[in-house]
């Protein structure tokens, strides 16, 4: 069964901010940007570098360290030297919560249930992306 | 000899000017709001009537030589600074097989660092890249430097013992800031940006204050034709009548005004709602308003005027655009001439790139030769917008890549009349480029006064042409 995850109060996330949490053992970045919010993996798909340090505009986030960008709707790459998407997860807004789904890596025939489990039990280590951009959806706000 | 040449004998060569149409200082004096100063002065010289040889544009190894000796030694427009506003902000700007990182070091400091690694030169940033770093580490093997340039690791330093960490600095290209730009030079010693543009230039570019407008649109595209010839379709306003028919009801064409600053500054000044030379009698005044194409007219909406008795177009366009640009973009315009409003105001600083410092035709264009094919370039047409009057100030607009045959119209905000425009423009190239490799001509005929920025332009390539090759060298280019 599904089940959202509660992260951060929508208060807490200014036009332009970003803030990484963590859902089930996976390292997620909930950014606002481009007048809307969204949840995609923490981690670079180039080098898994984390990108909470990265610059965000206008709907996308670069990797501070070798310079990939990713679209934060789709996890698209961008540009080199990534060429594979980023995890993007879905989101909601409940009384003024920011709410992500990050399917749980241990719960049987969830989405992830192939990743491994030796990934799922590194916080933030989550070496590829657990959902594919075609799967994954959110919901602005 | 016909009666409009015959009016002409006794005058020197490029004193001709086109015959029974006021001046564009005539039409800009009568303006109710006055131009200022770099609007009203005048700067034409005769420079020639030779031919223009055209191996320039069709041969290879000109192409060549333009990157060893052209292109090592002149500024160039890298990037806007709001395109790097943080420190550790970078944009990566490549010139034919040139690549820099452009990076704000501090608040006030720019620079731009040679875009390899100094280990086996793998690019420190992938072209066409923008982001933020605290430090340029090489996706190779790992060794890394500050945003200041200065080494920050060498992986297994024991391995080289021969490497001096003081000298391992990225090599840095000269930087300065004008008007909100970022121009970089590769040879250390080229004169300043200043003497470069020379004073009368740099007191224009200082008056427009463009450091306070944001990129609004920004549209690039690959265009079949050498880059000096994309450059050429946008000298003058002699094609006006032919290639952009529909415009010439509201332009000023054959008696625009054309001015050349030194060697690496020219201009026009192309007035707007006023008719033709070349249909004089065939439509009234408020033809001329009812057909008016303005560069930005996405800050108008769709509005329509009845002249009075006695009104003249420009003037109600004067009037009419002020208010609606003020309210739309929420700007203050009170101090700004009628004919800034409404103009074409066209620089170039040379080599490749275009200012247009006007409002309602607000434009920046950047040309850059494609580094594979002589016979193409890149083609980038950027809209500055006044910063709004709260002063916060948007974000540079994201680059649109059109595909080749994709036209200008379909990049998202870009004015369809303004886009069917460029798209006239840009459709002649590669019939140009391709009729000049197959004709018996080898050199392009110039009029002396309406030409006379394609002849400067070219003087200009021709001076850097005759200099040695100048190689980037690490040795003269180690950080300040």
């Amino acid at each position: 069964m599904e089940s959202f995850a509660r992260v951060l109060s929508v208060s807490e996330l200014p036009p332009g901010s970003k803030k990484a949490v963590e859902v089930n053992g996976k390292s997620v970045l909930i950014c606002n940007s481009n007048d809307r919010l969204y949840a995609v993996s923490n981690i670079c798909s180039h080098a898994q570098e984390r990108l909470e340090c990265g610059r965000m505009s206008r709907g996308w986030i670069g990797c501070p360290v070798h310079g990939a960008r990713f679209d934060l709707q789709t996890g698209r790459a961008l540009n080199p030297p990534a060429t594979q998407p980023i995890a993007t997860f879905r989101l909601r807004i409940i009384e003024g919560w920011i709410e992500v789904l990050v399917a749980d890596p241990g719960a049987a025939g969830t989405a992830s249930a192939a990743g491994t489990a030796s990934a799922a039990g590194t916080a933030g280590a989550a070496a590829k992306p657990e959902v594919s951009p075609g799967e994954a959806a959110q919901s602005g706000d | 000899m016909s009666a409009e040449l015959k009016g002409l004998a006794g005058l020197k060569k490029g004193e001709a000017r086109c015959p029974g149409a006021p001046s564009t200082q005539q039409i800009i004096g009568k303006d109710k709001v006055c131009a200022p100063d770099w609007v009203r002065s005048q700067s034409y010289q005769f420079l020639g009537d030779e031919d223009i040889a055209t191996d320039r544009y069709i041969d290879a190894a000109y192409a060549k030589a333009e990157f060893d000796r052209l292109w090592t030694r002149t500024w160039q427009f890298a990037c806007r600074e709001e395109h790097i506003p943080q420190v550790g902000d970078y944009h990566v700007y490549d010139v034919g097989p040139y690549s820099f990182i452009i990076t704000r070091v501090a608040k006030d400091e720019v620079r731009a660092h040679y875009n390899a690694c100094l280990h086996r030169g793998t690019k420190l940033r992938a072209s066409g890249t923008l982001g933020s770093a605290s430090e340029f580490k090489c996706s190779f093997h790992g060794w890394s430097w500050n945003i200041d340039g200065s080494n920050k690791q060498v992986v297994c330093p024991w391995d080289f013992p021969h490497v001096d960490r003081k000298k391992l600095a990225l090599p840095q290209a000269r930087v300065e800031l004008l008007g909100g730009f970022v121009f970089i030079n590769m040879d250390p010693d080229a004169p300043s940006l200043g003497e470069y543009l020379g004073a009368d230039v740099k007191a224009h570019i200082d008056a427009w204050r463009l450091e306070d407008r944001y990129v609004h649109l920004h549209v690039s595209k690959r265009l079949p034709a050498n880059w000096k010839l994309a450059i050429e379709a946008f000298l003058e306003a002699y094609h006006v009548i032919q290639t952009h028919s529909q415009v010439a009801v509201s332009n000023g064409d054959a008696n625009s005004q054309y001015d050349t600053y030194g060697e690496h500054v020219n201009r026009f000044i192309s007035t707007l709602g006023v008719l033709s030379p070349h249909l004089y009698g065939k439509y009234t005044e408020q033809d001329i308003l009812d057909q008016f194409t303005l560069g930005d007219s996405g800050a108008l909406g769709d509005t329509k005027r009845t002249l009075g008795a006695g009104d003249t177009a420009r003037q109600a366009m004067a009037d009419m655009f002020r208010g609606m640009f003020e309210k739309a973009t929420n700007t203050d315009l009170s101090g700004v001439s009628d004919s800034e409003i409404l103009d074409c105001f066209s620089y170039t600083v040379f080599p490749n790139l275009f200012l247009f410092p006007g409002i309602s035709l607000p434009m920046v264009y950047r040309f850059r030769p494609d580094p594979r094919d002589h016979r193409a370039c890149i083609y980038e047409v950027l809209f500055l917008r006044p910063v709004p009057l709260d002063g916060k100030r948007p974000e540079p607009a994201e680059p649109i890549q059109l595909g080749d045959g994709q036209s200008f119209k379909e990049a998202a905000g870009m004015d369809p009349g303004f886009g069917a425009i460029l798209d006239q423009d840009t459709d002649n190239l590669f019939l140009q480029q391709e009729g000049l490799e197959a004709s018996a001509k080898h050199g392009l005929t110039l009029g002396n006064y309406q030409e006379i920025r394609v002849r400067h332009f070219e003087k200009a390539v021709d001076k850097y042409l005759a200099m040695e090759p100048k190689r980037p060298d690490r040795e003269r280019l180690q950080p300040r």
